[in-house]
């Protein structure tokens, strides 16, 4: 059995939620012992679909992240598990709660850092994302969060597969910090950043300005430029949290914007006039 | 030419048979209609509904509820496999089958020309408990009025189906008998498909030659029927522009109504429902723009605001909040969030109905209980929900702990935390 690796692509997410509809289809009211009891019927979420709202009218853009066990390589949750063998990894890759030896401690979940593992009051067990483990064993290529995804957005696949080695070599880790530490099965492509945007427009005219010249310089000294569009508007996006500086040009006319801080929140700067 | 009224009374678009058949032969000047018109209408002593959900995806549903609790309707019987909607205020509630239960055909006659079919739909499981089919009902009810004869024309269930099917011409393509063996047909594609013209080709080589079925065989802007038969219809012009206000709507923020009420809201089908259908699903509840569990455990319809108008009026995501207009309160839970425009709020339509208070107050987010009444035009019997004007504001704990104490039965409704209210809220015995 190869080892699994989980692919995520929000960049085509749409935000179906037929992967949440799935989960639940899959394990609410089934009994998968020894992978998994059944999950409550609402309250859990073993594969959590994030909304993010970005940015302000008009300039909003809305992020989806599926979150679920990252199946970590350095799984703390086992290491903190005081049952022996209540947590284990498999051949696979794979990271299973055992419903049978877990004793509902919730040690676990304190020191889970992705805050994907659930407690089960009716059956005093933590439960989790399985990553489909009793259907793999069937010989199922696929887990139903993957199955239910019509943009292939959410993909189940061989660690050593060409597609595998492409995706990961563009992927990123969600919360990278702590990626080296934990080394996450899961691995993203366009995780939300950060954008600063805006529109320009002259006042004497009550015109947008089209092709006028945008500057960003980060606190590091990079420097992207864009040119406004038809619609006056510039959009730098997939920034890093941090300081910059921006630089609006056109006809002679300048407008500067200095210390905007991307660290709490997208910057929509609105309908900028240059006079 | 009649002066009409707002909103429009009762009644306003009623022709007798004879009108219709005018109206169908394009020469008779409608406004002497209009003037034979009887405006108060008829009194109605009896409803005979089926599956009613009136309230929940229609205009003005506190009105409609109150207006079948009028006295002067003395008597309303309902058919429905479930007890929803407006069943509650029946007097007799027929349990019908659903689709499930009975032999009927189904077409799949509406997903464009490319692909035509008819099923067979059998029976898929027995009648549950009591449980009669639409056709059944009616049969029944004729028997007592000793009318079965005129109903049924001494024709069974099975006939009815066959005579469906043969009156669609579709035993030409597949006989009958065959059909009951294969248990669907496919209309074939034309033997010369490939040499049709495609759409308007024939039209767009040759106006003149091959004319579309207009009166001007063209394609019209401006709609050469309207402008004859309903030169006067301000609301419903001939050819499509936008109305800020007219004699069945003043919905908009110009309006001086909007002093009040300043809010626009939008009134989307629903992305988590079917109307009214599928609202008891906990998994879609569960989502971010599901529902919104109040302080109370109750799961509230949610109702986007924007950051500014919320931060105006102190709401924040979670909160009980009262929509509302002079046609009553629905209640919803915030969703604060840069997704709805400033001035602008939104809240689905299709919420099932919790009425606190008949008339006044709802719990359960059905918006269309404030929806307006007017119709598109006093021609046109379109229905102009979608937006109009409302104002959000907190529900203050004095209000609910008022509510709660006033309407104790209404306000402690047998409630499911993961599906939400149930059907034996209304159930005597029998539970």
């Amino acid at each position: 059995m190869g080892k699994k690796v989980f692919l995520v692509d929000t960049t085509i997410c749409n935000g179906c939620y037929s992967c949440h509809i799935g989960c639940k289809d899959e394990h609410v009211a089934n009994d998968w012992t020894p992978i998994a009891k059944p999950m409550p019927e609402i309250d859990h979420f073993w594969f959590k679909l994030d909304e993010k709202v970005r940015g302000t009218v008009p300039k909003v853009k809305v992020a989806y992240t599926p979150r679920f066990c990252m199946h970590c390589d350095n799984p703390t949750c086992a290491q903190a598990c005081p049952t022996e063998g209540a947590i284990y990894k498999r051949d696979d890759g794979l990271v299973i709660i055992d419903p049978i030896k877990c004793t509902g401690c919730r040690k676990c979940m304190e020191a889970c850092p992705y805050d994907v593992i659930y407690f089960n009051r009716d059956l005093n067990i933590a439960q989790k994302c399985t990553g489909c483990a009793h259907l793999l064993d069937a010989g199922w290529k696929e887990t139903r969060c993957s199955d239910n995804c019509p943009t292939l957005s959410i993909r189940i696949v061989d660690e050593d597969s060409e597609e595998a080695k492409n995706f990961i070599a563009e992927s990123e880790f969600y919360k990278p910090e702590i990626a080296d530490k934990m080394k996450p099965r899961v691995y993203y492509k366009g995780l939300p950043k950060k954008f600063i945007a805006g529109t320009v427009f002259d006042p004497a005219q009550d015109e947008v300005v089209i092709g006028g010249c945008v500057t960003l310089t980060a606190a590091d000294g990079n420097v992207s430029k864009i040119k406004t569009d038809h619609f006056g508007d510039f959009w730098f996006e997939n920034l890093p949290d941090g300081k910059f500086k921006l630089e609006i040009e056109a006809d002679g006319k300048t407008k500067l914007f200095d210390n905007l801080d991307t660290a709490v929140a997208d910057i929509n700067l609105g309908d900028i006039p240059l006079t | 030419m009649i002066k009409y009224q707002y909103p429009v009374k009762k009644g306003d678009l009623r022709f007798s048979g004879s009108e219709k058949k005018n109206l169908a032969h394009n020469d008779t000047d409608i406004d002497k209609i209009y003037e034979r018109i009887d405006y108060d209408g008829v009194p109605i002593h009896m409803v005979w509904t089926d599956t009613p959900c009136r309230q929940t995806c229609w205009g003005d549903g506190f009105d409609i509820g109150m207006t079948i609790r009028s006295p002067q309707i003395e008597f309303v019987l309902a058919q429905h496999p479930w007890l929803e909607n407006d069943c509650i205020y029946a007097d007799i509630v027929l349990p019908a089958n659903t689709t499930l239960e009975v032999d009927d055909v189904m077409p799949c006659v509406r997903d464009g020309e490319h692909f035509q079919t008819m099923l067979n739909m059998r029976q898929a499981v027995k009648p549950i408990g009591e449980s009669k089919s639409d056709f059944e009902c009616v049969v029944e009810i004729a028997k007592k009025l000793d009318m079965e004869k005129e109903v049924t024309i001494g024709r069974t269930v099975e006939q009815y189906v066959e005579g469906v099917y043969k009156g669609m011409n579709f035993d030409k393509i597949t006989p009958w008998e065959e059909f009951q063996e294969k248990d669907y047909m496919v209309i074939p594609v034309s033997k010369n498909w490939k040499k049709l013209p495609a759409g308007l080709y024939e039209f767009y080589k040759d106006p003149v030659g091959h004319p579309l079925p207009t009166p001007t065989g063209k394609l019209e802007f401006c709609s050469t029927n309207l402008s004859k038969y309903f030169p006067n219809d301000e609301e419903r012009p001939p050819y499509p522009q936008w109305i800020e206000k007219g004699i069945t709507h003043d919905e908009r923020l110009s309006s001086s109504r909007a002093r009040t009420y300043p809010l626009l809201i939008i009134t989307n089908h629903p992305r988590w429902r079917v109307h009214a259908q599928a609202d008891d699903i906990p998994w879609t509840k569960e989502a971010m723009t599901g529902k919104i569990r109040g302080f109370d455990g109750y799961l509230y319809e949610p109702c986007w605001i924007n950051p500014k108008d919320a931060e105006a009026r102190g709401i924040k995501t979670g909160d009980i909040v009262k929509v509302f207009n002079e046609r009553g309160i629905v209640l919803c839970g915030a969703l604060v969030m840069e997704r709805i425009m400033p001035g602008a709020v939104s809240v689905d339509h299709g919420a099932r109905t919790d009425i606190i208070i008949p008339g006044k107050l709802d719990r359960g987010g059905a918006i269309n209980l404030i929806t307006p009444k007017g119709l598109t035009s006093r021609h046109a019997g379109g229905q102009a929900t979608t937006s109009f004007l409302v104002d959000v504001q907190r529900a203050s704990m004095e209000e609910l702990d008022k509510w709660r104490r006033e309407y104790p039965e209404a306000w402690n409704r047998e409630y499911d935390r993961a599906s939400g209210l149930k059907a034996n809220a209304w159930v005597e015995r029998g539970k």
